[in-house]
């Protein structure tokens, strides 16, 4: 029961119960947003933004910010389409490269959020910048190619009636959130997100951890679009573009803390499908391109917004008397965050006394 | 104590170059040639671009888009290439497509045919009004004095910086999009396709495969372009012509189905279409490259492919002849992409500033293209599997079949 109310109240709780309900509203909304079609044209898309979410959300979890989505994405996008140059033989090569690139690209953030000390979001900015210009240079501003036929047919294939991008998408989500929360790697992981202070303090490397998750994101980017080029068959040159926002919205919706630390890819893959449900319901009701990016803002930002109102203040009875709502609903938001970071330094130091105890 | 710090800063700068390095080098190898700023730079990138469609696909001798354009460009200079000096200014108000490489490969086409063309200032303004506004003050201030531009970076955003250059006496002559300015004191001469004489041409073709009765889908271009806007208007217009003809999604010269040019976009788009309605009898596209997403949208969705009326693109071609060949042949008429416009732009430009005399434009330099292919009668659409997808056969026109189309005479 203890467990149960403790989920329920879990900050990644709220999106869940928001994309039960805007499936369930759909087809009364707008007819034909939640048919078998709609589905099957949604699904692919947002597999592939979830991919990429994967990714942002490994980075905001540390505290950082990943702009140079659109950069790594096109990078994916654009080699796995020009490495085989058509030839079904050097697909694997070409997936090789990417996932390469990505890893790379990776690299070079975060080294220089944590060598240099850049603030994240000028480091990959400036690093979007140098991969977009690189794609262009590559290409001289268009894409001589198709993907290869095997990938093609490999992005559109279903596996009981599902688009396998989706499939693609949960497995990674699950494989990625297992890792997080089963491995001695993914709890540090958790811990110098929360509080690299304490992390250092425990022993923990914290630089390497923080690379790891730019390398990380770096590579679901890079795969994120060398899978959207097969699904597309003629990518365009810079089809990262439309990936960066959304790509944040879902981590943020999800409810991954802006600040670090705390974190779920699952829920983060939920974000996506209501990010992309929505899409959806919007375009089925016909409305206006400016209103839908209108009601598309107003609900993330609603969404958000949500999430940072003191209900404890607002809601009667929730905590204590009226006066002193605003002092304990901060003390308690403080109080849960050094919990939970004490929690994981204890996990963490019974770790490492098994780990001597083994030696 | 700091030699340490030292240490580990070297070697992080070291990594930071090498990675830099290495997904440079990897993306250079495996890419075409570059985007350019100056006309040396173009040249040695379509010869890269070239050499790289030979090496990376198994049917070159085909011959690619390039080669084609190689080939109309040496039919020599003409009377509009005069003695005195040019210095010749490109911009694109976007440039990061196929579209705009071969628009922009057009134009220094023809200014290599022309001695007195001494440099080429080369600016793409990637869709930024700002840019391309700076873009046009620093050909200005470098001395530039002929400009030939699309005017499409935003809505009528280069009018100031154009009349700008009139006032210095440079010649402005936009074209492939409207400038919105007066002709004589923001330009020189504009030159373009009649974009409602083909939203007109694509419609009534349409329709008339489709019977005279039916429902019709329109897709459009980003949210205010004056092609899909037009384009549009014409079509609403033809339907209206056609009682038996039903709009799939509501058109007019301020609203219609969104695809930003993009692939991506658009088989969303399409896709979201599809679910709302279960009957579509015929297509219209302004953009040859995205009709592509647009049918694998309909193949996705176990859909017949309509009737479809797009401008011009290789995969769009290729895409109907592999549904011929399977049996699901579907009519395909499409216009020209119209890059070699800018083709009769650049001569006229050149002339201007060089002395020379100017081609004798039909109709005052705003001309109805017609049909370039057509499936039902007369000519086959034109598929190379060695090409671009986005490749727009119509470029290699020679100049007999294109004075044909815009010179008086």
């Amino acid at each position: 029961m203890t467990a149960l109310k403790s989920r329920v109240a879990s900050p990644f709780a709220a999106i869940w119960v928001a994309t039960i309900l805007l499936f369930i509203v759909s087809p009364f909304v707008a007819s034909g947003s939640l048919g078998h079609d709609a589905l099957q044209g949604m699904l692919p898309f947002a597999g592939v933004l979830a991919i990429a979410a994967i990714g942002q959300t490994l980075v905001i979890q540390q505290g950082g910010l990943d702009l140079s989505v659109p950069g790594i994405f096109s990078m994916g996008a654009v080699l796995v389409v020009t490495v085989p140059g058509g030839s079904e033989g050097s697909l694997i090569p070409a997936l090789l490269v990417c996932a390469l690139v990505g890893l790379g690209g990776g690299l070079l953030n975060g080294i220089a959020v944590t060598r240099f000390g850049i603030t994240p979001l000028v480091a990959t900015l400036g690093s979007n910048a140098l991969f977009i210009g690189v794609v262009i240079q590559a290409t001289g501003g268009s894409i001589a190619f198709k993907a290869t036929n095997n990938w093609q047919d490999f992005t559109a294939d279903k596996v009981l009636g599902i688009p396998i991008l989706a499939i693609i998408a949960v497995v990674a989500a699950v494989l990625v959130a297992l890792f997080i929360s089963r491995t001695v790697w993914g709890r540090r992981f958790v811990l110098v997100g929360s509080s690299p202070l304490a992390a250092r303090a425990a022993g923990v490397s914290v630089e390497r951890y923080q690379l790891g998750a730019y390398m990380g994101a770096g590579l679901s980017y890079a795969l994120a679009g060398a899978l959207l080029s097969g699904y597309l068959q003629s990518p365009p040159l810079l089809p990262g573009n439309e990936y960066l926002l959304p790509s944040i919205a879902a981590v943020v919706l999800g409810g991954t803390a802006l600040g670090g630390g705390r974190g779920s890819v699952i829920a983060t893959a939920v974000g996506v499908l209501f990010l992309s449900q929505l899409e959806q319901v919007i375009s089925a009701l016909g409305a206006k391109n400016s209103v839908d990016y209108l009601i598309q803002g107003a609900i993330v930002a609603l969404g958000m917004g949500l999430r940072n109102v003191p209900w404890n203040q607002i809601l009667p009875g929730r905590r204590g008397g009226d006066s002193d709502a605003a002092a304990d609903s901060s003390t308690s938001q403080e109080d849960t965050a050094s919990d939970s970071r004490r929690t994981l330094l204890k996990e963490h130091k019974e770790e490492e006394s098994i780990d001597v105890s083994k030696t | 104590m700091s030699a340490r710090p030292d240490r580990s800063r070297v070697k992080g700068t070291a990594l930071l170059v090498l990675v830099a390095l290495l997904a440079a080098l990897v993306l250079s190898a495996c890419g075409g040639g570059g985007s350019s700023s100056s006309s040396e730079a173009t040249e040695s990138s379509a010869t890269e671009s070239e050499a790289e469609t030979e090496s990376g696909s198994a049917e070159t001798e085909e011959g690619s888009a390039d080669e084609g354009e190689s080939q109309t460009a040496s039919s020599g200079s003409g009377e509009w290439c005069g003695e005195e000096g040019v210095t010749l200014g490109i911009q694109d108000g976007g440039g990061l497509n196929n579209w705009s490489k071969e628009s922009k490969e057009q134009v220094q086409m023809v200014a290599k045919e022309c001695p007195a063309v001494e440099k080429e200032i080369v600016v793409d303004a990637d869709f930024e009004p700002q840019k391309a506004v700076s873009g046009i003050q620093s050909m200005i201030s470098q001395g530039a004095n002929a400009i030939v531009l699309i005017p499409d970076s935003g809505n009528c955003a280069e009018v100031p910086a154009m009349r700008q250059a009139m006032q210095r006496d440079i010649v402005v002559v936009p074209w492939a999009a409207d400038p919105c300015g007066t002709e004589g004191t923001d330009y020189t001469k504009y030159i373009d396709w009649d974009t409602k004489a083909a939203g007109r041409e694509w419609a009534e073709w349409v329709i008339e495969q489709m019977g005279g009765k039916g429902k019709l889908l329109y897709e459009g271009g980003p949210a205010g372009n004056t092609v899909s806007s037009n384009a549009a208007e014409a079509i609403a217009e033809v339907v209206e012509e056609n009682p038996g003809v039903e709009l799939v999604e509501p058109i007019s010269g301020e609203e219609w189905p969104v695809t930003n040019w993009d692939p991506a976009e658009t088989k969303k788009l399409t896709s979201a279409i599809l679910a709302k309605h279960p009957q579509i009898d015929g297509l219209i596209n302004d953009y040859g490259a995205s009709v592509e997403a647009e049918l694998q949208a309909f193949q996705a969705a176990g859909r017949k492919i309509p009737a479809v009326a797009a401008s011009e693109s290789n995969a769009l071609s290729c895409t109907w002849k592999e549904e011929k060949e399977k049996g699901n042949e579907f009519p395909l008429m499409t216009i020209s992409s119209r890059n070699w416009l800018g083709r009769y732009a650049a001569q006229f430009a050149i002339a201007e500033a060089s002395g020379g005399t100017p081609p004798a434009l039909k109709n005052g330099g705003i001309f109805s293209l017609g049909q370039w292919e057509n499936s039902v009668s007369g000519k086959e659409p034109e598929c190379k599997p060695s090409a671009s997808p986005e490749a727009s056969f119509s470029n290699e026109m020679t100049e007999e079949e294109t004075a044909k189309i815009a010179l008086e005479g």
